[in-house]
């Protein structure tokens, strides 16, 4: 309960890309009732167009996402400059060291692999208040 | 798939993912609970015991039934908690058709909606209890489902509305019993108002006549109460006050405005009003203060307003009538002290002279009493002869023509003294004279002071001209003495070269004695000039007298005129005077001379000497002083003197004798000077036919009279034994004249012509005495000279030769250590034998 009114100083708007909706609506459940605003993608089209639209402050990306990869969305948001400044964590069940590189190189901000509490993804995203 | 292929873990990982999350879910979901059931605990505990406190009975129905109560209700119904839980409603609800009431429950009941209405409950012991019934409909599931009611006991309220209905009721019969009476009384007020009016309209105009009388007095006027307060005040009163109105009504006590000295009186008078209308004063004077601290005096007039405590007053204002009746008394006192101290007689008569007035100093001045003066005319107390000019001078006056006048007024006694009398004449309104004032001054003494003044300043004036004159010949005499000093000492000289026979002899003595008269005269001129008069010999008048008698100058004049007796005659007890033989003998001579000449045929003349002794002075014809004197009295019976000329006879160069018969014109004015260098008077009495008679007055000493000097002294004497001399004279002649007398009395004799020569000369040799001129020019004169050359020779001997009279430098010179003073033109005899006295010493 402490966390409310420190963590969305600077972070306010999240978007959550995954297409597995217990773990996004869960997510959109946790943030919204912590105070933060929060988008949720379950495509990476969606997640681009969304991004562009309405620039949020940071990204939850998974990867394996259909239509668009989250690879592909990581790259499209860093190269654009409406976005490229947004921090992007890929979370991803995805856990192998060339895939976590994939990632990386694509311009995400850190690459978190599943599963993870909640409190530990918490923990990640308030890393980027102070930045 | 694909996906397989690539990762068997990543679909565990996905799994498990949302497993963890379900986890947490529920993890938190059970949390929530825990503390939710914690809360509901709390608030159920929370309402039990406010369920137990409230006074308002709460319970639960289900079914019809009570399953739950709380105390309160318990307490209003009567019912034990264990007799109440499971009997059904109708034990506390009356029958249903009793009471349509509770209809209203059983309705609410069976449409489960909520209700609040009144009614009365079954108490346990029966009775029925009025109530105040909310309920509401609790829906849920059968367990909870029911009704809940609250029921407050409205007992007491219900008594307490009850009594307030009686209350209401009794009030609202009140008010009605209040309103008829007020109605009635109301009407008699209308009534009583409309008679007031009309009292007041009548009390109105009354007032405004009143006010208006207040107003315009005139008098300053005002209504005071019993606290002293100033109720009303009218604009005189303002005007005395110097407050307005607004500061004064209701404001200030009467007591500010009285003077401290009058306040206790007018007090206590307010006092003795209150208990007695008559008992104090209604008028009095007092002093009133203004606001400007002005004090005015007042008459006050002041009485009771009939049936009230307070008293109306008026004030008015006397100051100036005051002041005025103060001037008056002053003026007229003034005016009494005035003719009463005045030195002057006043007299107040009627317009016919007739006097009705006249002050002390009136009947002081003529000796009259009061009866003699009062009703007697003013006339017939002037002077019988100025009584025309009077009768004149008073109808002029009536004419309006005042000028002093003055006027002998006639004393009982019969003096006469002489007024200066002012007079002015009184009219009345219509410019009718009624009366004269005559103010009259006695200037009897004022007019002698004049005249006596009068022949004082000609007395002066004759005294300075005489001394102009004296000091103008003086300054003649110097250098005439030179000019003579010469013709004598040659004259001198050369008689003694003429043998005796020879005809030149009588040339030469004639010069000689003309030479010695010019000097006489000159001496003459030095006694005008009041300078050459040396009065330090002791003289008996009596031996002058005796000496003149002898003189050749008399058996001159007894052969020219031989008809003229006259008359010594001499008081032997004659006291001595100081003075110069000189000049007395030249005085007795002139004298004498105008005597003799005064008488053109036979005639009288008598010199009388005697001791007179005034007490006080005597303001004859000269103003002489009290004291011892010895007289010289020279009288005779011929022509007299005429009251014009007395005045001037003593004046130089005044003279009635023929010119060349006699004299200088300066005879009597040698007299004159003679008798003031003596410090004497001179008293003439002449009358024209009948003589005159000249006195002279010498102060008298005591000093015994000196051995008489030798008249006779051998030419041996006074011979010089070959002493040298040194002259010093500026003028040629008078140094040659000198060195030839020296020269012939056996001196050696050199002479220098200035004070620096002879200081040269002295500082190379000596002399055994230096012959000094005093006055010498240019250069430094003799005193100087004897100064320097004493510097040179302290013992320095010198004779001093001068041809003015003794100044001051001979004075000092002879201070100094120089011997005597000859004065010029000297014959041998003299200045051989002061050379010889100053050789001896």
């Amino acid at each position: 309960m402490l966390w409310k009114g420190e963590n969305h100083v600077a972070i306010k708007k999240i978007l959550v890309v995954d297409d597995d909706k217990p773990i996004s609506s869960y997510l959109l459940r946790k943030f919204t009732k912590l105070g933060y605003t929060v988008y949720v993608a379950e495509d990476g089209e969606k997640a681009v167009k969304q991004a562009f639209s309405n620039p949020p402050d940071i990204i939850l990306l998974d990867v394996k996402l259909p239509r668009l990869g989250g690879i592909e969305v990581c790259k499209r948001l860093k190269a654009d400059d409406r976005t490229k400044d947004i921090p992007i964590l890929i979370l991803s069940a995805k856990a192998q060291s060339f895939e976590i590189n994939e990632g990386l190189e694509a311009g995400a901000d850190k690459y978190l692999c599943k599963p993870m509490s909640f409190p530990a993804i918490l923990d990640e995203i308030r890393a980027y208040d102070k930045k | 798939m694909k996906k397989i292929k690539t990762d068997k873990g990543e679909k565990q990982r996905r799994l498990l993912q949302e497993y963890i999350f379900n986890l947490e879910d529920v993890q938190e979901k059970a949390e929530e609970l825990a503390v939710a059931h914690e809360k509901l605990k709390q608030s159920q505990e929370l309402l039990m015991a406010v369920l137990g406190c409230t006074t308002h009975g709460v319970c639960l129905i289900r079914n019809g039934t009570f399953v739950w109560c709380n105390k309160a209700l318990t307490d209003i119904l009567g019912w034990e908690l264990g007799e109440i839980i499971g009997k059904t409603t109708e034990a506390i609800y009356p029958a249903v058709r009793e009471d349509e009431k509770a209809n209203v429950i059983y309705g609410a009941f069976q449409q489960r909606r909520s209700v609040m209405h009144e009614c009365e409950l079954v108490h346990k012991d029966g009775h029925r209890v009025p109530c105040l019934v909310t309920g509401h409909f609790m829906d849920g599931d059968d367990s909870s489902r029911g009704y809940v009611l609250s029921i407050t006991d409205f007992t007491e309220r219900k008594k307490i509305e009850e009594e307030l209905i009686q209350h209401r009721d009794h009030l609202e019969e009140m008010v009605k019993e209040r309103t008829a009476k007020l109605q009635w009384v109301n009407d008699q007020l209308h009534r009583e108002i409309n008679e007031r009016r009309l009292v007041e309209n009548a009390l109105k105009e009354s007032e405004n006549w009143y006010r208006t009388i207040f107003e315009n007095t005139g008098t300053a006027t005002a209504i005071l109460d019993e606290n002293k307060i100033i109720l009303l005040a009218n604009a005189e009163c303002e005007k005395l006050s110097g407050y307005t109105r607004a500061e004064l009504e209701g404001k200030k006590c009467w007591t500010e405005f009285v003077e401290k000295e009058d306040l206790d009186r007018m007090l206590n008078s307010h006092k003795l009003r209150r208990h007695n209308r008559d008992a104090a004063p209604k008028n009095y004077e007092f002093r009133f203060r203004d606001r400007n601290g002005h004090v005015k005096d007042i008459i006050l007039t002041i009485d009771m307003i009939p049936g009230t405590n307070r008293s109306v007053t008026s004030l008015l204002d006397i100051t100036e009538r005051k002041k005025a009746e103060e001037e008056r008394r002053k003026s007229e006192e003034l005016y009494t002290t005035l003719i009463k101290t005045m030195p002057d007689i006043v007299v107040r008569t009627d317009v016919n002279g007739e006097i009705l007035f006249v002050n002390e100093v009136g009947l002081k001045k003529g000796g009259y009493s009061r009866e003699e003066v009062i009703g007697h005319n003013i006339l017939s107390f002037v002077a019988p002869e100025e009584r025309r000019t009077a009768t004149d001078t008073m109808l002029n006056m009536i004419q309006q023509r005042l000028y002093p006048i003055e006027y002998h007024i006639t004393a009982k006694d019969g003096r006469k003294p002489l007024f200066e009398v002012n007079g002015r004449i009184l009219r009345d309104e219509d410019g009718f004279p009624y009366g004269f004032v005559f103010v009259c001054r006695d200037i009897t003494e004022r007019r002698r002071t004049e005249e006596a003044r009068q022949r004082l300043e000609e007395r002066l004036r004759r005294a300075e001209k005489m001394e102009v004159l004296g000091t103008l010949a003086g300054g003649v005499a110097h250098d005439l003495n030179n000019v003579l000093g010469v013709l004598v000492g040659y004259s001198e000289l050369l008689l003694e070269r003429v043998p005796e026979g020879n005809h030149l002899r009588k040339y030469t003595t004639n010069i000689l004695q003309s030479g010695q008269k010019g000097a006489a005269i000159i001496q003459d001129l030095l006694t005008l000039a009041r300078r050459g008069v040396a009065v330090s010999d002791v003289i008996n008048l009596n031996d002058i007298v005796s000496g003149y008698l002898k003189s050749p100058e008399f058996e001159r004049l007894k052969k020219f005129y031989p008809c003229i007796t006259l008359d010594a005659i001499l008081d032997k007890e004659l006291l001595n005077v100081k003075g110069s033989p000189v000049h007395l003998e030249k005085t007795l001579l002139n004298l004498v001379s105008n005597a003799a000449e005064a008488i053109s045929d036979y005639g009288d003349i008598t010199i009388r000497t005697e001791n007179r002794y005034l007490d006080k002075h005597v303001n004859g014809y000269d103003h002489l002083q009290e004291g011892d004197y010895a007289v010289l009295q020279i009288s005779d019976n011929g022509k007299g003197i005429s009251a014009a000329d007395i005045e001037k006879i003593f004046e130089p160069f005044y003279t009635k004798k023929v010119m060349g018969r006699s004299g200088t014109g300066l005879g009597l004015a040698v007299v004159w000077g003679t008798v003031k260098d003596h410090e004497g008077y001179i008293d003439v009495q002449s009358k024209e036919g009948e003589g005159s008679v000249f006195s002279l007055y010498f102060p008298i000493t005591r000093e015994a009279k000196m051995v008489s000097d030798l008249k006779m002294v051998s030419a041996e004497s006074y011979m010089g034994g070959g002493e040298s001399i040194l002259v010093v004279d500026d003028v040629r002649e008078q140094r040659e004249l000198a060195v030839t007398m020296l020269s012939r009395l056996g001196y050696r004799v050199n002479a220098v012509s200035s004070g620096e020569e002879a200081v040269e000369y002295l500082k190379a040799r000596t002399v055994d005495l230096m012959v000094l001129d005093m006055i010498m020019a240019p250069g430094i004169d003799g005193l100087e000279t004897y100064k320097r050359v004493l510097e040179i020779n302290p013992k320095q001997k010198a004779v001093i030769v001068s041809g003015f009279s003794e100044t001051e430098q001979v004075e000092n010179a002879q201070k100094l250590g120089a011997g005597c003073y000859v004065r010029k033109p000297y014959i041998m005899e003299k200045i051989g034998l002061a050379i010889r006295d100053e050789l001896l010493k």
